[in-house]
């Protein structure tokens, strides 16, 4: 018997109509513990470098962790994966919420959707009992309406679903899949593939539970968490004012993404602050499944010219970046719409805010006009052109149908030397990070299997100094704080061996502002819950295995896909002076960052081409 | 000096968010946050002036320390 898992993952054929089952060995499971290690599992013998991401070899993957399910919070996370359309490698993309222990409560570790469906349909998972039902009434709805109708024709309003929107249906190459209306697997084109296979939504009630071996122990380490968090900063930070709590501290340390990453300062920091959301639209606190942080946010506006519906949550930190200072939008009303907007239209707020960014740049700088802009003064600031935009790119119309393919694309369209501005890596925008002020998060940008990315590694402003912090990492063989402007071995070490830790989290399925170092779980405490839901004997050292062994597999199968060191280049911006803020000036230095990367290269037992030696791959059994 | 602090680092509930100390002489920001009642300082960044600087720089009379917390994601 296997406990912590089901060991069986979910197969459906949307082709053939066929349903069945796939058996999850305890050595598969050990070896990959769940989220982009089982995707890996299976991508990698699923596709080449011939598949087209929207053809129906493309599988798409619902995975969950060891950790997804167990009632102690953080324990929510739900990891996507497919040949991503934006990348054209790995994909992979992370939730928190609700759907993976509702998954896991029926019985299920993962989906593997394949094949391609002729009408729309959506998946109805009631324990072992699975229907692919009609989805023509719901095709062309918003998530919003689609939620409430799947609840309502299932008498059940406690269905946890996860969901596309238009943008999913029409193929925008950075569609998202959102999940219950609140959280979303952003990254990646998840939704855009999702739609190419005209699947509308996975619906899911879970009643059977999940099997641990040491039910107690679990209640134990949950009760001591919830009480023992509360103090913490970190997570009293987040209670109170979201991710967003530090818009106001990025401002002032001149790393808060503006205009396109010009600028590392706004002048209405104050005014889009998780601080500012607190005291003005936020009616509620909310959580992912049994997290006891609540760090989600519930808005609700009801003015005559704006109105938020509450039931899609509220906008993060990576949203208030993307849609108000990176567009220069100093209003929270605003924001609050455009991110209510991208979830019921199913649209990655990241990728969708730095489009509109950079077209705003282009139409400043005289590259497009107004016959492209239809008419509208694209200027950054411009509220009413950021709403009109998302919808028009969810729709594929006019201009926006130019950013629906994101800025590599539309920088080649455009021309003017905008490709010098356009903000991304393998053709993902970047999050709201400023690697010229964390130049580790440069790196991760760069390497990142799919693309820039924020969530692949802990930031190196987070460990700077001796102390607590460095402490509560220190088994996982850290012993040295980082310099965020520093390059170099040090720096190339520091962010592998967090690679390596938050690689793990991903693939256990734990939201990483729970264990140290970032949250306050101590490293130990938190294998303790690990080994009392499976009864295994994990030791931080084999979850640093884990985590190595994922991100080696994610560059194998990239490699194997084309995506290799050649598409590692960093958008030319961050090679020139941030404007203003308190780092004006500062560049990173190419040569510098070329030398950290072989360091990083090196670390992980990989050529100086990035690619994995026969010996690494044998050594993490890939 | 004048000290301004996000009320995530204050754990008295009725702990001001800004106040004005005399210091009797320059100190290290991390004394004086700690004479004030402020030990729980992960995840917090110091700026004196607007100016960020860390925990061990010195802070005089006529200075103005902010502190907030750093996190993001989402
Ligand atoms: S800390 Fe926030 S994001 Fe993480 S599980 Fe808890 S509520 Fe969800």
């Amino acid at each position: 018997m296997s406990y912590g898992y089901s060991g069986k993952l979910l197969k459906v054929n949307l082709t053939t109509g066929e349903i069945g089952k796939e058996s999850l060995s305890e050595e598969t499971m050990r070896k990959y513990m769940g989220g982009k290690g089982l995707v890996y599992h299976y991508l990698k013998d699923s596709v080449d470098k011939n598949t087209d991401p929207y053809s129906e070899e493309n599988p798409l993957y619902f995975m969950t962790g060891l950790a997804s399910g167990i009632p102690t919070g953080g324990t929510s996370r739900m990891v996507m994966g497919t040949k991503s359309p934006i990348t054209g490698g790995f994909g992979i993309s992370e939730s928190g919420g609700f759907v993976a222990p509702e998954l896991k409560k029926a019985g299920w570790d993962g989906i593997i959707v394949e094949g391609r469906s002729e009408k729309p349909v959506y998946l109805l998972i009631k324990d072992d009992e699975v229907q692919i039902k009609d989805a023509s009434h719901l095709w062309g709805k918003g998530n919003g309406e689609v939620n409430d109708i799947i609840k309502e024709e299932n008498n059940d309003n406690s269905i946890k679903l996860s969901q596309i929107g238009q943008a999913g249906e029409n193929q925008v190459q950075y569609a998202c899949v959102i999940n219950d209306l609140k959280h979303a697997c952003g990254r990646n084109g998840m939704g855009a593939v999702m739609g190419s296979k005209k699947l509308k939504a996975v619906a899911i009630k879970g009643t059977v539970g999940i099997n641990f071996k040491d039910k107690d122990k679990i209640t134990e380490i949950s009760k001591w968490y919830a009480k023992y968090q509360k103090d913490k900063p970190l997570s009293k930070g987040l209670y109170l004012y979201g991710t967003a709590a530090g818009v106001e501290g990025f401002d002032k340390s001149g790393i808060l993404p503006t205009r396109n990453f010009k600028d590392g300062s706004f002048e209405k920091a104050k005014e889009i602050s998780g601080q500012t959301m607190a005291d003005t639209i936020l009616t509620e606190r909310g959580a992912c499944f049994a997290c006891p942080v609540r760090c989600k946010r519930v808005v609700e506006i009801n003015k005559e010219n704006i109105k938020v519906d509450p039931k899609f949550g509220g906008p993060e930190y990576e949203t208030i970046g993307s849609m108000g200072s990176m567009c220069s939008i100093g209003n929270l009303d605003v924001i609050a719409k455009a991110h209510e907007m991208c979830n019921d239209l199913g649209l990655d707020t990241i990728s969708a805010g730095v489009s509109i960014s950079f077209a705003m740049e282009c139409y400043e700088r005289g590259i497009i006009d107004k016959e492209i802009t239809d008419g509208v003064e694209l200027n950054f600031g411009n509220e009413e052109a950021l709403l009109k935009l998302i919808k028009d790119i969810s729709e594929k119309k006019g201009l926006g149908k130019v950013l629906s393919q994101g800025v590599k694309k539309a920088a080649e369209i455009f021309g003017g030397g905008s490709e010098e501005f356009a903000m991304h890596v393998k053709g993902q925008e970047l999050p709201m990070h400023e690697p010229r002020g964390k130049i580790g998060v440069g790196l991760g940008y760069s390497v990142s299997p799919t693309g820039a990315d924020h969530m692949q590694a802990a930031h190196d402003t987070m460990i700077t100094e001796e102390g607590p912090m460095l402490d509560s990492v220190r088994m996982l063989g850290l012993d040295k704080p980082a310099d965020p402007m520093a390059y170099g071995k040090d720096k190339a070490e520091f962010y592998a061996l967090m690679e390596k830790w938050w690689g793990f989290l991903n693939m256990v399925g734990m939201c990483d502002f729970i264990p140290a170092p970032r949250g306050s779980m101590p490293v130990d405490k938190f294998m303790e819950l690990i080994n009392a839901a499976t009864g295994w004997d994990v030791t931080p050292e084999e979850c640093m295995e884990v985590g190595e062994r994922g991100i080696t597999a994610a560059r194998k199968v990239n490699y194997d896909l084309g995506i290799d060191e050649s598409h590692e280049e960093l958008p030319k911006r961050l090679y020139q002076p941030l404007e203003n803020g308190a780092l004006k000036g500062e560049s990173m230095d190419r040569n510098k960052f070329i030398e950290m990367k072989q360091y990083y290269y090196k670390h992980f037992g990989w050529d100086d081409k990035g690619y994995p030696t026969e010996e690494t791959l044998e050594r993490l059994g890939l | 000096m004048i000290i301004e602090i996000s009320d995530i680092f204050l754990d008295q509930k009725d702990s001001k968010n800004i106040l004005e100390i005399q210091l009797d002489k320059p100190k290290k920001i991390i004394d004086i946050l700690e004479e004030i009642g402020v030990k729980n300082l992960g995840y917090a960044n110091f700026y004196l002036n607007d100016r960020k600087v860390n925990k061990n720089n010195i802070a005089k009379n006529q200075d103005k320390l902010t502190v907030l917390p750093i996190v993001g994601g989402g």
